[in-house]
């Protein structure tokens, strides 16, 4: 099928549009996931996305009320980001260790409720998305959480970057790395809630933590960083869309695949460079 | 406000590092132009009184009067090990300790390039500019995170440990460079050391902690 083909159809489009509102969303909040050291939070975040939905089933069942399962995700989602923040101030455990047993905890609820629910089918869906299953109203989340990103990271970039760095010169500067912290937990917490439907689960972390992972291979400036991981955010998706449509492959592992290409070639490059240098 | 009067005043204060109790009814007062060297050992409670003096820990009672010229002090913490792969040149350093409202999406901005190339100029190490901060040395980091905290150009300068990780070389140096601040910008600084030796012939008054202490005047 010729690729200029593929925008006759409805769901394409909004699988493109969609992709590049979450590719660049993702990838800017992947900077910081990356700088934080909070990869696993993202991926545990995602995993614990299932309870939410499993929830949401339950509610709606109890009370008979049909409320957009997304909702139930984000909310969920983001208690579970304040808890996960709330433990690691309160408690002596490392944040990893404290990720590691939300993620598993939560994954086992959420398939314990799923399989009490009878939803077995439900479970593929929710851990490998469907790009394609995207309507307006789920263009409309992607397009609110892509402007509230980009809000605040237009105005709180420069202290996020030096709590980041350094806390304590940070707090000398009267800025609050917590409450910064939480802020930005429940962003990436929102974001797995609007993203979970395109890619699941499994592949949404990858959309992440990838391209600000291979822009900070490739960079040595923070400007650069942004940049680079930007243009992979945006790049990736309707190549991955491209790619899956014209040879029939699954769009979302598509998608994970142009970010490990990328990822690959701008490790190449970062191993490259100092031997050009030797030569000239 | 008189030349005479302190620019940072602590009255009575009673500090606590975690549950424990560091300085008990501790007095001083900071004059303009001085260079306060306060030393003592391990546990003390030098940091956490420079942390007071700053604003990030607040005492259990008793308290501090910042004047006008004061309020914003300038502030290097303890050498933090800092993550050497954190994509950041020594002038994006700088430009995110700015106080400025400006949005920043990396690099300099425009409206506080002049600013920023000044401090690195004042200092010395404007070749530094473009260097990311994994690739300084020990010393060169430690000029770079001085060039920040002057952003605002403080008239109180607060430093804690700062020749801790440096070679004899670069503490002389960055000696050097803490007296030439003190007499050529007339800034009054705070130093805090363990180290007797770096601030004998550097701060113009001493102050020594002892375990737990009592009282200071």
């Amino acid at each position: 099928m010729h690729f200029i083909e593929l925008f006759r159809y409805d769901f394409i489009r909004y699988a493109l549009v969609s992709g590049l509102l979450l590719g660049p969303t993702c990838a800017l909040l992947g900077v910081f996931v990356n700088l934080r050291g909070m990869a696993f939070f993202s991926d545990a975040l995602a995993h614990s996305a299932l309870t939410g939905v499993a929830l949401g089933f339950m509610i709606d069942a109890w009370t008979g009320w049909k409320i957009d399962p997304t909702i139930y995700v984000l909310i969920f989602s983001c208690l579970i980001a304040l808890g996960m923040g709330w433990l690691s101030q309160r408690t002596p455990l490392s944040r990893d260790t404290i990720t590691a047993f939300t993620f598993t905890g939560s994954v086992a609820l959420g398939v314990i409720l799923i399989s009490l629910l009878g939803k077995h089918r439900m479970l593929e869906g929710l851990l490998f998305g469907s790009i394609y299953a995207n309507g307006p109203a789920d263009i409309v989340h992607q397009a609110i959480l892509a402007a509230a990103v980009l809000v605040f990271f237009l105005t709180q970039l420069r202290p996020l970057t030096l709590a980041t760095l350094d806390p304590e010169l940070a707090r000398s500067r009267d800025i609050r790395p917590a409450l910064l912290h939480y802020a930005f937990s429940l962003l990436v917490a929102a974001t797995v809630a609007v993203g979970l439907k395109m890619l699941g689960a499994l592949l949404l972390s990858a959309l992440i933590v990838m391209p600000a992972a291979a822009a900070r291979i490739a960079s040595s400036s923070f400007r650069n960083l942004i940049l680079v991981a930007l243009l992979l955010g945006i790049a990736a998706p309707p190549v991955g869309i491209a790619a899956s449509a014209t040879l029939n492959l699954p769009t979302g592992p598509c998608i994970v695949l142009v970010h490990v290409a990328a990822l690959a070639v701008c490790q190449l490059i970062h191993l490259i460079r100092p031997l050009r240098s030797l030569t000239t | 406000m008189t030349t005479d009067s302190p620019l940072l005043e602590s009255h009575s204060l009673t500090l606590r590092h975690g549950t424990r109790q560091v300085l008990t009814a501790f007095s001083c007062a900071i004059h303009r132009g001085e260079l306060l060297g306060i030393s003592g050992p391990n546990g003390c409670g030098k940091t956490t009184l420079l942390k007071a003096l700053v604003g990030i820990h607040r005492p259990v009672c008793g308290s501090i009067v910042r004047h006008r010229l004061a309020r914003k002090p300038g502030y290097v913490p303890q050498h933090a090990p800092i993550d050497r792969s954190f994509p950041l040149t020594a002038s994006e350093f700088l430009a995110i300790n700015c106080h400025s409202r400006i949005p920043w999406i990396g690099g300099i901005p425009r409206k506080l390039r002049h600013g920023i190339c000044g401090k690195l100029d004042c200092l010395g190490i404007s070749h530094l500019a473009a260097r990311p901060l994994g690739k300084l040395s020990g010393g060169e980091l430690q000029r770079v995170r001085i060039a920040a905290s002057l952003l605002d150009d403080p008239a109180l300068l607060l430093l804690d440990e700062p020749s801790n990780h440096l070679d004899p070389a670069a503490a002389a140096s960055l000696k050097q460079l803490l007296l030439h601040l003190h007499q050529e910008h007339s800034l009054t600084l705070i130093v805090v050391s363990h180290d007797e030796s770096f601030l004998d012939g550097l701060s113009t008054r001493r102050l020594t902690l002892d375990a737990p202490l009592l009282a200071v005047a």
